[in-house]
């Protein structure tokens, strides 16, 4: 039992496997179903794609789940995910009737395996109704908001709040996200798998096949970020950045690296932008990604000197994470689940503007022993906080958690 | 005497955190001591306490979320550090309320925030859970105690004392039970304050107690 659990007591700590290892005793036999919305592409996909085999492995049988539809369900889920970030959307009646009609009929397909596992969990709005839609349901169901949703447009929560208010608990990243809500709401964080092919330790000729297939002086500094083509992560304000440092070190480089997930129709038009800032620049390389290039990415982070994650909302910031596991200090966007992660002057820079963003890249370029110092205790605190072992604990706690009437403690 | 102790074995045991929000939010100094007169208790203990379990960097400026909360977000670093000397070891939770509350009302109670910066409430859950391992010896403890995981510590360290009544931890408790000898170790584990360290660095003080108590009895 838990072979795949050990292949991480190197770089979790054996004292963390052995915590997962006597909650998963109180847990044998348990039936869990994660349900979202896509396999690939995006931060949930990516800790699914391990958190699922892992439960497996201690012992839970566990399955996972996609809702399907097509294009008007991806417009209206779009404009939920934007609304929740506080856009001021519409979402037309037709929309919400094809998200409506999206879920009653994935409900269908799923209802025996839904209704007769002990734990479900639903992420983000996309299967949000499936609660409603399984009546016969005999577990816990709990809804994962993995969204900033500090400050929604009030007409999207308001919709969403008839079928979120039903599960017996939620979970969202960060306090300031969580909404009132007639359940229990969790505070947990994300997390990274230091073992797959976008974490894992890569050889020297590994990180550097990256200069030759994307044009990289290997002899220059080298600034990342590496996000969805998406507003939020604002990659306009990177570029703008960029071009600040280039003042001071007209040597820098810029990658910005991104892709498609398969439920985001915006990509195209942000892309669009994003060329026409760069111009004819050819130190700036706009990368588009397919979604399973897990290994490129992990090559160019390791490659870069600097990583920025220059986000105006952010849910957590995965990509965040990940940057500090390669050992790189992170500038990230003053907001969201980035505060959590960059503390500033020890694992990276906080910041507000392009400006702010130029200063602390301009800093780091600039002293490179500082660099390397952050770097190591970035890397350290994600290996202390962090990590998927870490992540599988809280799961497995906050299913015991829901099945107890306990206020504060539960002795098992 | 609490269930970790069974015919003089110490039963070791893990606890795991999970944080909840209560949805109670503050944005200036007058709504946070509004908030706080209702607050539930165990959010006061997650903010003092729990926040050593949770994630956050290992050197903080600041011991609880009410000082660094004061410092990062009112830029009011003098409250900031009254409210950090606030020692909640030999207080209840009513009285560590109380103690909050008077050191805010103190204050000047004009600033506010923006909303991203507000104070947010958070409580908790803690699961607590067998290791599979017990001691029966003092030496055996010591052995244990730099193997242990942070969350152990501070499952033995200072949740069992705050479920005593904040009189003493189950392990001072336990040593007690073996005479004299062991009552003078558990005299010295007592006099420490883990509020002013990290579970790393108490973990460290008591790996080192117990060496130097086991060198002088040898």
């Amino acid at each position: 039992m838990a072979d795949l659990l050990n292949t991480y007591s190197k770089e979790a700590g054996e004292r963390a496997i052995d915590q997962v290892r006597q909650l998963a005793k109180h847990l044998q036999g348990c039936k869990v179903v994660h349900v979202n919305s896509t396999r690939v592409g995006g931060g949930v996909a990516e800790i699914l794609m391990k958190l699922v085999p892992l439960m497996n492995d201690i012992g839970i049988e566990t399955s996972w789940e996609v809702i399907t539809g097509e294009g008007k369900f991806y417009e209206c889920t779009k404009g939920f995910h934007n609304g929740l970030q506080g856009n001021d959307v519409n979402i037309s009646p037709d929309l919400l009737e094809a998200y409506e009609a999206t879920n009653a009929q994935n409900a269908e397909e799923l209802r025996a395996v839904l209704e007769n596992a002990d734990y479900v969990i639903i992420h983000d709005p996309q299967p949000a109704p499936f609660l409603t839609l399984c009546p016969n349901r005999k577990g816990k169901w709990i809804w994962r908001c993995h969204i900033d949703a500090s400050n929604p447009h009030k007409p999207v929560w308001d919709y969403l709040t008839r079928y979120i208010a039903g599960y017996d608990a939620s979970i969202f990243s960060l306090a300031n996200f969580a909404k009132p809500l007639p359940h229990t709401q969790y505070l947990i964080a994300p997390s990274i798998d230091p073992l797959s092919d976008k974490n894992i330790e890569l050889s020297d000729e590994e990180i550097n096949s990256v200069y030759g297939e994307f044009n990289i002086d290997p002899d220059r500094p080298l600034m990342l970020q590496v996000s969805r083509y998406d507003w939020f992560k604002d990659p306009v304000g990177v570029i703008e950045a960029y071009k600040l440092v280039k003042k001071y070190t007209p040597s820098v480089q810029l990658a910005l690296a991104g892709g498609g997930a398969d439920d985001d129709p915006e990509g195209a038009q942000v892309l669009s932008e994003v060329k026409k800032a760069a111009g004819t620049d050819p130190d700036i390389k706009i990368l588009l990604l397919p979604p399973d290039a897990h290994k490129t990415i992990n090559a160019l982070q390791r490659a870069s000197n600097i990583i920025f994650q220059k986000s105006i909302k952010e849910g957590f910031g995965l990509t965040v994470t990940e940057g500090m596991w390669k050992q790189k200090p992170l500038i990230g966007g003053n907001t969201g689940g980035i505060r959590l992660q960059v503390i500033n002057h020890h694992t990276g820079f906080l910041v507000n503007s392009p400006e702010g963003a130029a200063l602390r890249a301009q800093y780091l370029l600039t002293h490179p022993t500082e660099r390397k110092h952050m770097g190591l205790k970035a890397k350290e605190h994600v290996r202390d906080n962090f990590l998927i072992t870490r992540h599988l604990k809280d799961y497995l706690s906050l299913f015991i958690s829901v099945t107890q009437n306990s206020h504060d403690l539960i002795r098992l | 005497m609490t269930n970790n102790i069974m015919q003089n074995s110490l039963i070791i045991k893990e606890c795991s955190l999970l944080i909840t929000a209560t949805g109670k939010r503050a944005k200036n100094i007058s709504e946070l001591i509004e908030e706080l007169i209702s607050v539930e208790p165990e959010s006061i203990n997650y903010h003092f306490w729990g926040t050593k379990l949770s994630p956050r960097f290992e050197e903080p400026e600041y011991n609880n979320d009410f000082a660094a909360w004061a410092s990062d977000a009112l830029h009011n670093d003098t409250l900031a550090e009254r409210l950090s000397m606030i020692n909640p070891g030999n207080l209840n939770l009513e009285e560590l309320r109380t103690e909050i509350i008077n050191t805010l009302s103190q204050t000047d109670s004009a600033l506010g925030v923006t909303p991203d910066q507000q104070f947010h409430f958070k409580s908790s859950r803690t699961v607590i859970f067998n290791t599979g391992h017990s001691v029966s010896t003092v030496q055996e403890l010591a052995q244990m105690l730099p193997e242990l995981s942070t969350e152990s510590i501070y499952y033995h360290f200072i949740e069992t004392k705050r479920h005593a009544g904040n009189t003493e931890d189950d392990i001072i408790e336990w040593l007690r039970g073996f005479g004299e000898s062991s009552s003078i170790l558990a005299n010295t584990i007592s006099e420490l304050n883990p509020y002013f360290d990290s579970l790393s660095e108490l973990q460290s003080k008591l790996s080192t107690i117990f060496s130097e108590h086991l060198r002088g009895n040898s």
